[in-house]
């Protein structure tokens, strides 16, 4: 198990540092002053002489960049030029609104996606077969982008009451934000959802074929006791990866959703800060993203390794 | 018989959706046979002769688009054809237990064998802590050391041989009277088919159980069989106790199968019996008898109409046959045939020094290979024209040596001398050399060829790199094609429209091409039916002898390694443990390990320890 | 042992491989579902190219009828600037697939033959799957934003991104495929037939590598429209007044009360492509004799 760790372990730090080591670079790389770069497009004369001496950029370039890894991992995320506020603030302010979507997506996701999953992977009635395939061929073949129009041109037809953009805190304001929360969430898991769906429908089909299903029915283990015990069990241990994988998909359709339903998340905060060219920003929300993607579909791989003893009793 | 039967088939059919609207065909037609408790039948066919789809329809679990379309199956006077699949689910694993054919695959990887085997008693009522204590006995019943730990265990954690024996302790959970075993013993090696033959047998004779024994192997049923069902196309050609059809045949197929099986005491200078063609496909069955297209008999009559199951002289002796019993002048006529054997030349083709191949591969990042040897300082050499046969079990090594020789594997150290030059650093320049004088012959000749290619594509192919002037390739593909029995017909047609042994014949077409002087043959009939297997040895031995080649003869059935080879080595464990003479390997073996796999072979001495059981 | 194992070519003369392998692309669209697909296309592509005749005023002539309805002057009503909003769409159609369809192919040549370096050498195959992995790894949209901030907006990070993203999608099925050809016995046969390596490449590996990558492209250059109407709506890809599907969708969201029918244009488009890529990809699929899910 620990070796196994071990294992993976490489390849995630090789993510991280390739991700902060791009993320750094990118103004330092731009042609002219580094400082201009940093400061962004609209900055001022003082506030560019002003960087230059905070981040004495004479200094050697990888020194500079352990410096800037040294105050991320303490958690000194830096200073916005632009607004001359610690981005660690301007996260803060953001982080509720972008952290209840992707949980609620994410929640609803593998919900949705396991209901589905498991009810398109048994045997169904021919009509039932068939409406559950499309239903999953069309919400996989539609980016989560356009299933949130398609559902506000819906909604504004068919309940014109419905608030549609904005957002209020689950926490504080409980009815009214979940109710702007519910059409971003599905909008955002239900492409995600049907991929798992997806997924662990072939799986089942897979698993059933296979000779100890065959086995189990020669035993006289009933239909519903063969699906729990054993093609369920072994059916969803690559849905697990799936999902981890599709958790980077949902960061990404987060940042587009928030757009489309005019919430002030992460994402409005990152595309604002690249529109502006607001690097000190931009550089820490990008090395997050990867790393939360990254840690995410780690812990999945963790995940499968305790279902299957093929894998935990390896002690080679 | 006095005892009732304990299963008793009447006239079953199955039929499958035949491609045309709402029509279907028969698969299985008019079987019929009992099986008594105390019994093991052997219901015994090719590929496509319905054996497995018998069984599994007895207990229903044939594949959905076969229907039960006539016919009873009783089992203790119930018929279980009409019974419901609520009713099904009850007698499976209660009453008629199974035992499968890959047992690496019949096991569920996720849960402890344990769980496995009490899930078999607990879904049949029994509380959860009487089911393992019945499990540790049921272990111990199938000779599992160490019960209570060997419970906790997965199945990745045990051999081939130990998860079939878990397999055997599910289907005997609940007692079962009668057993279904589908081919126990044909994923197993020949050592560990002992292993389970011996404890069916003890079974029946321990326990009473009914066992009906599905096999291929002749060798397998006249090891323990009671009684024999012989099927063909879909119907049974001949049935009896297993001392009358093996002993007197009365059907012209049994008979010809019989004679085509390699012996391990058989001659071995003559040319092997074999049945012309191959097993008919199931869903264009021939009109009259099915076995007339490929019978030595075949009259009229038989082209017409299929014959009914008859008794003559023995009621209980039965074939489907018009002929009474099999006219063996006929029946030799395409069998054993003297063959010419060149003298076997002084110089060496094949010579090998301490070969040792390293298949460890690096299993990450940061972790370095950890060494391997698949083959550990193995020694060998081949005389021209001669055959040395290289025999040994599953993961013995012998394919990674067979594919070192050819350069398909990375060569820690050692040496390879071919035809006299020292090719074992397989550059460029030697591994040219190499491949226009040795070539090499697949096992499953159905991966083989590229299905993309016509037959004359492929040939084309090869023909280019082999020592054949452009303007001679039709040609010489022509008559490559009628050396290996083929005829230029098939140049172009695709791969999937050939049979198992055409194609078999075709990658033995394609590696003459190149004209080598050394045919290295891995397994190149394990994946064939018995009757085309002989066809396959023949010709191997025609190519020898006609053209002079040298052959290194890979297999895992010492039998049909007797009938081809001069010389024998014996390989385990990535060394050669005993080389010699075939004669002498079979009546004087040296090392214990070739004792043992000598005293596994099926069959050979069972003949007389039949007549007093039967 | 049946013959059911290959279903694949049936052509009962011997041609060129390349000539059946193009048959067999081509017989997917004579199935309903390929026909289908390429008319709702071909439709698109048309209006689209034909579109400076059908509009000889340009996509940027501004009038004073602000957000107007429904007409038949203007099928989907104007914009807030008085603009044609249905001959906008159809332009709009037209740039988005154009950015697909350069990226893409970019994409599936690096990713293929990323895929297939393994041939070359067995190091630099499981380089570049390493690769592929990295890509996978990055959330898209983070993507997107390096490369923006390397090459500031407009079509050409929008390239460069969607090229990088479908290089794993093809990169992955050629590797997997290369892996289990590469298995076969029938490669190997050919190389102990002192076959070169070029020519086992081009006859044996390729051509069955080809099929799913086919199926794939139709699928990734929906993907690429996608991609394309996301950037561009969240401000990172085209910037007004170029229209595209998603600077579009950027402009209509806001209008969504007064006009809906400004977002609604370019959703209906973007499903229209889906619907119409996503069949093809299926006739493909099944004219390869691949039906992957068995469900249809």
């Amino acid at each position: 198990m620990i070796r196994f760790l071990i294992n993976r372990l490489p390849s995630f730090v090789l993510l991280l540092v390739v991700t902060s080591v791009i993320a750094f670079a990118l103004p330092r790389m731009v042609p002219g002053d580094p400082a201009a770069a940093l400061a962004g497009s609209d900055a001022t004369a003082e506030q560019i002489e002003a960087i230059r001496q905070q981040l004495d950029l004479g200094r050697p370039f990888v020194v500079q960049y352990f410096d800037w890894l040294g105050g991320l991992v303490q958690g000194d995320l830096g200073t916005s030029i632009l607004s001359g506020r610690p981005v660690a603030e301007l996260i803060g302010d953001r982080v509720e609104s972008s952290l209840e979507l992707t949980l609620v997506a994410a929640t609803l996701m593998i919900v949705i996606g396991g209901v589905l999953g498991v009810l398109a992977g048994t045997k169904q009635k021919n009509w039932i077969a068939g409406l559950l395939d499309g239903i999953i061929g069309l919400l996989v073949a539609t980016p989560p982008h356009v299933t949130g129009l398609v559902m506000i041109l819906i909604m504004t037809l068919v309940l014109p009451y419905w608030p549609i953009s904005g957002e209020a805190s689950l926490i504080s304001d409980p009815g009214y934000g979940f109710q702007l929360i519910l059409l971003p969430a599905l909008a955002l898991s239900l492409p995600q959802a049907a991929a798992v769906a997806r997924l662990i429908q072939s799986n089942m089909r897979t698993v059933a074929q296979m000779d100890f299903v065959e086995l189990a029915r020669a035993k006289g283990v009933p239909p519903r006791r063969i699906i729990t015990h054993h093609i369920l069990r072994n059916s969803l241990g690559n849905a697990l990866i799936v999902i981890a994988l599709r958790v980077g998909e949902l960061l990404s359709g987060a940042v587009v959703i928030e757009a489309i339903f005019a919430r002030n998340g992460l994402g409005q905060l990152a595309v604002a800060a690249t529109q502006s060219r607001d690097y000190m920003v931009v550089q820490v929300i990008i090395v997050g993203a990867v790393a939360i993607a990254a840690l995410v579909n780690m812990l999945s791989e963790i995940g499968l390794a305790i279902l299957d003893p093929r894998i935990r009793l390896d002690t080679k | 018989m006095t005892v009732a039967p304990l299963l008793e088939l009447r006239d079953l059919g199955v039929s499958i959706p035949s491609g045309r609207k709402n029509a279907r065909a028969d698969i299985i037609e008019d079987v019929s046979f009992e099986v008594a408790p105390g019994r093991i039948v052997g219901l015994i066919g090719e590929s496509g002769s319905g054996k497995s789809m018998t069984a599994k329809s007895i207990i229903r679990m044939q594949p959905e688009a076969c229907q039960i379309s006539a016919g009873q199956i009783l089992f203790r006077g119930k018929d279980l054809a009409k019974a419901s699949q609520d009713e099904m689910q009850h007698l499976r694993g209660a009453e008629i237990a199974m035992v499968f054919q890959d047992p690496l695959a019949v096991l569920n990887p996720m849960k402890t064998i344990g769980w496995q085997i009490d899930e078999a008693l607990i879904v049949h009522g029994t509380s959860r802590k009487a089911a393992r204590e019945k499990t540790l006995k049921l272990l111990e019943l199938v000779g599992i050391p160490d019960p209570k730990e060997r419970a906790e265990s997965y199945p990745h954690q045990f051999s081939g041989g130990m998860r079939q024996r878990v397999v055997i302790a599910i289907a005997l959970a609940n007692n079962a009277p009668l057993l279904l075993a589908d081919e126990p013993t044909t994923a197993l090696d020949v050592t560990i088919q002992k292993q389970i033959l011996d404890l069916l047998v003890d079974l029946r004779d321990r326990l009473g159980v009914a066992i009906l024994l599905i096999t291929h192997d002749i060798g397998v049923v006249e090891e323990v069989c009671d009684d024999v069902v012989v099927m063909y196309g879909g119907m049974i050609v001949e049935s009896g106790t297993a001392a009358q059809v093996l002993a007197a045949p009365r059907h012209p197929y049994t008979a010809a199968l019989l004679q085509s099986m390699p012996r391990p005491q058989g001659e071995r200078g003559a040319r092997m019996p074999s049945i012309k063609g191959g097993p008919p496909d199931a869903r264009s069955l021939p009109q009259g008898c099915r076995f007339e297209p490929r019978c030595p008999m075949a009259a009229e009559t038989c082209r017409q109409l299929p014959p009914m199951r008859a008794a003559e002289g023995n009621a209980l002796h039965l074939s489907r046959c018009w002929f009474e019993t099999p006219d063996m002048t006929k029946m030799t006529a395409v069998a054993a045939q003297p063959r010419p054997r060149r003298a076997i030349g002084k110089d060496t083709i094949l010579e090998v020094r301490d070969l040792k191949v390293n298949l460890g591969q690096r299993r990450g990042l940061l972790r370095p290979a950890r060494p391997f040897y698949a083959v550990n300082g193995v020694s060998l050499e081949i005389g021209e024209g001669e055959t040395l046969g290289l025999v040994g079990e599953s993961g013995c090594g012998k394919s990674s040596l067979s594919r070192a020789l050819v350069g398909l594997n990375p060569i820690e150290s050692g040496t390879i001398r071919l035809a006299g030059r020292d090719v074992s650093d397989m550059s460029s320049g030697n591994l040219k050399f190499l491949r226009h004088t040795a070539q090499y012959i697949f096992q499953d000749p159905y991966a083989s060829l590229n299905p993309r290619l016509t037959i004359r594509q492929t040939m084309q192919e090869a023909m280019a790199q082999g020592p054949t002037a452009s303007e001679r390739h039709d040609g010489r593909i022509n008559e490559l094609m009628e050396l290996v029995g083929l005829s230029v017909r098939h140049l172009d047609r695709y791969p999937h429209e050939f049979s198992g042994g055409q194609r078999q014949r075709i990658g033995i077409a394609r590696t003459l091409t190149v004209e080598p002087r050394l045919l290295i043959c891995d397994e190149p009939v394990s994946a064939l039916d018995i009757s085309v297997q002989a066809q396959i040895i023949n010709l191997l031995a025609d190519m020898r002898d006609e053209l002079g080649i040298s052959l290194l003869f890979i297999a895992h059935d010492l039998a049909v390694v007797r009938h081809l080879s001069d010389r024998i080595a014996v390989m385990r464990q990535g060394k050669i443990v005993e080389q010699g003479q075939t004669d002498q390997i079979f009546s004087d073996p040296k090392h214990d390990y070739t004792r043992l796999l000598l005293s596994s072979i099926p069959g050979g001495h069972a003949a007389q320890k039949k007549a007093h059981h039967a | 042992m049946t013959d059911t194992a290959f279903s694949g070519p049936r052509a009962s003369k011997s041609r060129g491989l390349v000539a059946s392998m193009l048959r067999t692309y081509a017989s997917a669209f004579r199935r309903p579902r390929g026909m289908l697909g390429l008319a709702i296309l071909s439709v698109i592509v048309l209006a689209g190219l034909a579109s400076p005749w059908l509009w000889p005023g340009g996509v940027d002539q501004q009038s004073r009828d602000s957000l107007l309805g429904m007409s038949l002057a203007h099928p989907f009503g104007t914009d807030q600037l008085g603009r044609d909003i249905f001959m906008r769409t159809i332009y709009a159609a037209k740039i988005s697939l154009g950015i697909s369809v350069v990226a893409v192919p970019i994409g599936m040549v690096l990713g293929t033959l990323m895929g297939l370096s393994g041939m070359i050498s067995p190091r630099l195959g499981t380089i570049c799957v390493s690769l592929f992995d990295l890509l996978l790894g990055f959330p898209g949209l983070i993507l997107a934003i390096l490369i923006v901030l390397m090459v500031g907006t407009g079509w050409l990070s929008l390239v460069l991104t969607i090229s990088l993203l479908s290089i794993p999608q093809f990169g992955r099925l050629a590797r997997g495929a290369f892996l289990s050809e590469q298995a076969r016995e029938y490669v190997q046969a050919a190389t102990l037939l002192n076959i070169s390596k070029t020519k086992i490449m081009l006859r044996h590996i390729l051509p069955n590598t080809l099929d799913p990558l086919v199926v794939q492209l139709g699928l990734v250059l929906i993907n690429g429209v996608f991609i394309e109407a996301a950037i561009s709506l969240v401000g990172l890809g085209i910037q007004p007044p170029t229209p595209s599907l998603g600077t579009l969708l950027n402009s209509g969201i806001r209008y969504i009360y007064q006009q809906p029918l400004y977002a609604a244009g370019p959703t209906v488009l973007l499903l229209l492509l889906a619907l119409s890529f996503n069949l093809m990809a299926d006739a493909l699929n099944a004219a390869t004799g691949r039906d992957a899910q068995g469900d249809r």
